[in-house]
């Protein structure tokens, strides 16, 4: 199978504070490979990377020589992820830091920043994923194993500062139309390209309150809580 | 009667309206504790707060929302009372949506927590009642537990949290101004582990019970005073060095470098320690950082190395060791390796209440304090060293002269003026023998201090070392057939001389009960030919309080007067009960025998070159 790389000088201890040891131990060894050093001279020597999965590498990585970080020199880094993942569009690419900032997951196969701390936290579960699924999620990274609801109740979220008025108010369906996050949110909850058409052509045809509207919404996202997934109709 | 803060968008004003509330926006900030507590710092500080309302709507903003409830609740340093005050939690989203969000959703299970729906909070808000005092540990404190940060390690933590209770305690607030230390009390873990010990209705809480200073005062021993400690840097250093008051900032110094045991300390630091200037050690025990957090065996603590070698250097240093381990086996092997004291570095996973950090603070006092009057023993080393070497040089004149005992010279001086090679022994021995006595007596054992047992300790090792005195004259003074004591070397009878003034009588002695000083004032004048009044006030008075001892045995007062006295005369019966007693004795004899070098040498000094 092919790996994952994660690049993590960890001078800092942050495997072992965040609890990550099961990076060093080998459970993961058919999976990930874990790299806490590269030297210099070995910059002409990083095409195996063109066969990983996924690369995940700490923003700080530093260039070595022999033992030590030079410090302030971080060729290798520019060059994996430049060249060799081309900020995610040839290898998926994560670049996380042990600074305290927001997670931005750029497109589906780049994430531009994630702090170390939410990154060690989710990591288990991507790999895990990786591992069950054979398939790179970076949203696990973002949100956890719950990435689902989360990312619903973001969609959820938005619908509902885009409703104004009263709850008794009747919602028009082209007001539900004109919210983009309404279609995502659906298309999440029924996998189904027609689903969103049907919902806004029975609004149309059977106008329901800002309240009903929010209920509806609500529902999934309780189903999103308890099982992961959409189980109700509209 | 407060006010009900909103913590949340605009859109909330419109949830409450006609409802007297002021919004705090949502804060755009890094979700961690540093920020979140000076978010409250700044916002919430100095209100009157009736109820909080915090909108978790924002999926966005929700860890930030959960963390801020929890730190409202902990803060009682920062906010007060106004931890009490119910909170409201409301969102668009069902509550069943926020159990999943790890220690945080804890929250969910405490009291005067409520959740509600945006449209429904105005209803809600009216019925919200607050925690009680008694409520805040039984509905709060005890149905959460907040796990310490994941990205500081065990002991950095502890130590940490450690050198700001002691700067509590001491009342030095000498971290205040250490954001390092600070940014750690704001943790979350921190703030819960405070809660734990808190009690909002007695006025007993660590950093309020008193306002003055309390100094470790080492000052008028001019003792000087080395921190040895990977984590000083931690706080340690600052707060030892407000609270141990030495004469000069020179005086305390700190070492503070990681290692796994002595050799591997850097040459600067083994040169500070080695050139023996310092009198007070106060080591950590565990010197290695994280390599050592989870070891067991206290023999392999890299402290525990540092300790044996300072001892080995000279055992009347004093060292006390720090140490975050509270373990029985651990205490009792430092203590059996020498150390003079412990004091256990308090941490947060023990979470001691704070009548222990009292006592803990006093008992490193009284360890500090006593290390300081202790710290003669040093000195009494060194100068034991320097007699053992006068007696290895006497040693190598007799040998000399041994060497040639078909000189009849040289046999007579042997003979007549030299100490014996058993003479010798014995001084040797004798002298061993009482220093250990000291050591054991300086040992200050809480439950012995100042009492028979310790008292005795002094006082045999004073004797034993009086015993020199006897071992001598039993070399230079023989008794005749008629039981009458005369100086075997010449043959001649003693001189008397008068107690008062120190000064040889007229009258000789016929008796064969002499005193014993009678004894040593005839030798120093007769054998080594220095008619020396004082000497002999000195001597009377040095015996007279060893016979105290050995024939009233009556109960003496420990007299801690003693430690201003410098002159020999001025001592009284009890000071033989203190080290200032026993090292007038002991510099006595050193200059005693020093005068039989001098005399040996000079006497052999044609013959031996």
């Amino acid at each position: 199978m092919e790996k994952i790389y994660l690049f993590d000088d960890n001078q800092d201890n942050s495997i072992e504070n965040y609890h990550a040891t099961y990076i060093k131990d080998g459970t993961y060894g058919d999976i990930l490979e874990y790299i806490s050093k590269l030297k210099i001279c070995e910059k002409d020597g990083l095409t195996y990377l063109s066969d990983a999965k996924c690369i995940l590498i700490h923003t700080s990585f530093p260039d070595f020589n022999n033992d030590h970080a030079v410090d302030g020199s971080s060729i290798l880094y520019q060059i994996i992820v430049g060249n060799i993942c081309d900020y995610g569009d040839k290898i998926p690419l994560v670049c996380f830091s042990g600074a305290d900032q927001e997670t931005c997951l750029v497109n589906s196969t780049f994430m531009s920043q994630i702090s170390k701390r939410n990154f060690y936290k989710n990591l288990k579960d991507f790999l895990n994923n990786y591992q069950e699924n054979k398939t790179i999620n970076l949203k696990i990274l973002k949100y956890g194993k719950d990435y689902i609801l989360e990312e619903a109740k973001g969609y959820a979220y938005s619908i509902f500062k885009a409703l104004k008025g009263k709850e008794s108010d009747v919602i028009p369906f082209e007001k539900a139309n004109s919210i983009k996050e309404f279609r995502l949110l659906i298309q999440l909850s029924y996998n189904s390209e027609n689903k969103y058409d049907e919902i806004i052509n029975d609004l149309e045809d059977n106008p329901i309150t800002i309240k009903e509207f929010k209920d509806k919404i609500n529902k999934l996202i309780s189903s999103f809580t308890y099982y992961g997934k959409n189980i109700y109709n509209w | 009667m407060g006010k009900i803060y909103i913590i949340g968008n605009e859109l909330d004003n419109n949830v409450f309206l006609n409802i007297d509330t002021e919004l705090i926006p949502m804060p755009e900030i890094a979700i961690n504790d540093n920020s979140v507590n000076n978010f409250l710092k700044n916002k919430l500080c100095n209100k009157e707060i009736s109820k909080l309302v915090i909108d978790i709507s924002d999926p966005k903003k929700t860890e930030l929302g959960l963390l801020i409830a929890f730190h409202f609740r902990l803060s009682i340093d920062l906010l007060g009372e106004n931890v009490l005050c119910p909170i409201l939690m409301i969102s668009d989203f069902p509550i069943e949506t926020y159990l999943n969000r790890g220690y945080l959703s804890q929250l969910f299970i405490t009291e005067s927590i409520f959740f509600s729906t945006i449209n429904d909070a105005k209803l809600v808000i009216e019925h919200i009642t607050p925690l009680s005092k008694n409520n805040y540990f039984t509905g709060f404190v005890d149905r959460i537990n907040i796990l310490p940060p994941a990205n500081t390690g065990r002991h950095s933590l502890a130590n940490q949290w450690g050198a700001k209770i002691l700067d509590e305690v001491s009342v030095a607030n000498a971290l205040q101004s250490d954001q390092s230390i600070e940014q750690c009390m704001h943790t979350l873990y921190f703030k819960f582990i405070r809660s734990l010990s808190y009690s909002f209705n007695e006025k007993t809480n660590k950093n309020t019970h008193n306002n003055e200073i309390e100094f470790i005062d080492v000052s008028s021993y001019n003792s000087k005073v080395l921190l040895i400690d990977d984590e000083a840097a931690k706080g340690w250093g600052k707060v030892l060095r407000k609270i141990i008051k030495v004469k000069t900032t020179d005086d305390f110094q700190v070492i503070d470098e990681t290692t796994p045991d002595y050799k591997h300390l850097s040459d600067s630091s083994k040169k500070i320690i080695e050139q023996g200037k310092f009198d007070i050690y106060l080591l950590d025990l565990r010197m290695n950082g994280t390599a050592e957090e989870d070891g067991n065996n206290p023999e392999a603590f890299s402290g525990m190395k540092i300790l044996k070698e300072i001892k080995k250097q000279n055992p009347g240093n004093q060292v006390i060791i720090l140490t975050a381990s509270n373990k029985a086996w651990n205490l009792k092997a430092v203590l059996d390796a020498g150390a003079d004291g412990y004091y256990i570095k308090e941490s947060p996973e023990y979470r001691f209440p704070t009548s222990f950090s009292t006592t803990n603070f006093k008992d490193l006092k009284y360890s500090i304090e006593l290390a300081a009057y202790n710290s003669y023993l040093k000195i009494i080393y060194n100068r034991k060293k320097d007699l053992l070497k006068t007696l290895d040089g006497i040693q190598s004149i007799i040998q000399g002269l041994t060497s040639r005992t078909n000189d009849k010279i040289c046999k007579q001086i042997l003979i007549d003026d030299l100490f014996s090679t058993d003479t010798v022994s014995e001084i040797e021995s004798q002298i061993e023998l009482s220093f250990n006595l000291l050591l054991n007596a300086g040992k200050g054992e809480t439950s012995t201090r100042g009492n028979d047992v310790e008292d005795n300790l002094y006082a045999y090792a004073y004797v034993s070392t009086c015993y020199i005195f006897e071992v001598i004259n039993n070399q230079y003074i023989s008794t005749d057939k008629t039981a009458a004591q005369y100086l075997a070397r010449t043959g001649s009878s003693l001189n008397d001389y008068d107690k008062p003034s120190g000064k040889r009588s007229p009258h000789l002695i016929n008796d064969n009960k002499v005193a014993a000083w009678i004894k040593v004032a005839n030798i120093h004048d007769q054998i080594l030919n220095i008619n020396d009044p004082q000497f002999n006030k000195d001597v009377s008075k040095l015996i007279d309080i060893r016979n105290t001892f050995i024939h009233n045995k009556q109960k003496i007062n420990t007299s801690t007067q003693a430690k201003q006295l410098s002159k020999i005369s001025q001592l009284k019966d009890a000071d033989i009960l203190n080290p200032d007693g026993y090292r007038l004795l002991f510099d006595f004899i050193i200059k005693y025998i020093s005068e039989f070098t001098a005399f040996f040498k000079n006497k052999t000094k044609n013959i031996l070159k």
